[in-house]
């Protein structure tokens, strides 16, 4: 049986954040969750990673460019976090460098209170 | 507030570009590449191409601020002196002092921490923690990095390319040599030693990451914009001084009154109690935007 769904009351309020993803590597929705739970546990720890709540809502591939040789694919991600943890997230994502000995850089380009907003906002290449 | 990264690392014209441009786009504002001794009268030949490309870069391309007055990041090219004993300092102080606007030594070992903190023609004495299990630093080279007005670097890509135990000694030594920072009063300046695309962070990411291990506002104010600023003015006037606080002033610009003297550059006032506590439950999307414009807004990207 399923369970009731929470009332507004009660449920968590999130944000959330915009990324801008750098691989050597294609990187599909299912990679990236992992990588920034990765990220804040080898960062702030398991106690603390506990409030952040993460979930991928949404990834696009904005870009595939190759420089030296060498692809670089440009993502943009809506990734879900809880309402008090944004700069903690962010600090933990920045940190990141490499994933399975692939290179990666993941930048915050902005902060919405809506999935909606922020891709309005900050994803401007995709038409939603 | 500006951001000041002193420290790029140049290697040729495309990757340096390459970096300039992704620095540019989230939201850097005075970038200074640094090259080694040999490399740098190499460098500075393609300094106008760089300035050229960059300033051909369109608004829409970057992630900075919608409603700022935008424009490019600055560039300026100056040494970072690698692997060299106190005698080749010298010389190579001697040699480039005049035409390189920054100079920097790397630290790390004890004799050249010291050599670079005495030397009052250095600018900074970068990284003195490298590959060290201490920070490198002393009350006796805090006092010296003060008398002689030497900036004291810390690199966010030593945490970047370092994991586990070797970060958090890092981590430990940027909280030791901030501690110094707030007994002696030594400049202090953060920069990201960026040489690859890979290494690029957005200026609030890097803001977001020294408040995370105990920095200040005013601290990160500081070494991201007041310190570096005054490093740029000073060494733009340094042809004209005969000695330190003597400079020389042209007839026609005798504007330099005594009245003028006061830098508009002014030490970080601190948010008053009551925006703090405003900022803490913010509300996006419509406070974000209030608190970007914030007297000290550390984020480029709205």
């Amino acid at each position: 049986m399923k369970l009731k769904v929470l009332p507004p009351t009660l449920r968590k309020n999130h944000h959330y954040l915009i990324l801008d993803v750098k691989s050597e590597v294609e990187l599909s929705k299912e990679d990236m969750l992992p990588i920034c739970w990765d990220g804040c546990i080898r960062y702030w720890g398991e106690n603390h990673s506990s409030n952040f709540d993460l979930w991928v809502m949404r990834h696009y591939l904005v870009s595939e460019t190759i420089q030296n040789n060498e692809p670089i694919f440009n993502y943009k991600t809506v990734l879900r976090c809880g309402r008090s943890c944004c700069d903690d997230v962010r600090v933990a994502l920045s940190t990141l460098k490499r994933q399975n000995r692939n290179k990666i850089a993941i930048n915050t380009i902005g902060i919405s209170g809506t999935v909606k907003s922020g891709i309005n906002k900050f994803i401007d290449e995709i038409d939603e | 507030m500006k951001f000041y990264d002193m420290n790029l690392r140049g290697q040729d014209f495309d990757k340096d570009l390459a970096l300039v441009l992704e620095a540019n786009r989230f939201g850097w504002d005075y970038l200074n590449l640094n090259y080694s001794h040999d490399d740098f009268d190499e460098a500075i030949q393609y300094k106008d191409d760089l300035i050229d490309e960059l300033s051909a870069v369109d608004f829409y391309q970057t992630y900075r601020k919608m409603n700022a007055n935008f424009e490019h990041a600055d560039i300026s090219m100056g040494i970072n002196i690698l692997n060299a004993n106190s005698n080749e300092i010298r010389k190579i102080i001697n040699k480039y002092r005049n035409k390189a606007k920054y100079i920097s030594c790397l630290g790390g070992d004890l004799k050249i921490n010291r050599s670079v903190c005495e030397n009052h023609r250095i600018d900074v004495l970068s990284r003195p923690y490298y590959k060290r299990r201490d920070s490198g630093m002393n009350h006796v080279l805090a006092k010296e990095a003060v008398k002689n007005n030497v900036a004291i670097e810390l690199c966010f890509r030593d945490i970047l390319n370092n994991h586990l135990r070797y970060r958090a000694n890092v981590i430990s030594s940027f909280k030791e040599i901030l501690m110094f920072h707030r007994k002696f009063k030594f400049p202090l300046i953060i920069t990201t030693d960026s040489k690859s695309l890979y290494d690029v962070r957005s200026t609030r990411d890097i803001v977001s990451f020294f408040k995370s291990i105990g920095f200040t506002e005013k601290e990160i104010y500081n070494g991201f914009y007041y310190y570096p600023k005054q490093i740029v003015d000073f060494n733009s006037e340094r042809d004209n001084m005969i000695i330190n606080g003597v400079k020389v002033i042209e007839s026609d610009d005798f504007t330099d009154t005594y009245d003028n003297l006061e830098s508009d550059l002014e030490e970080f006032e601190p948010f008053d109690e009551e925006s703090i506590d405003d900022l803490d439950d913010v509300d996006l999307d419509e406070d974000y935007e209030d608190y970007e414009d914030n007297e000290f807004d550390f984020g480029e990207e709205e």
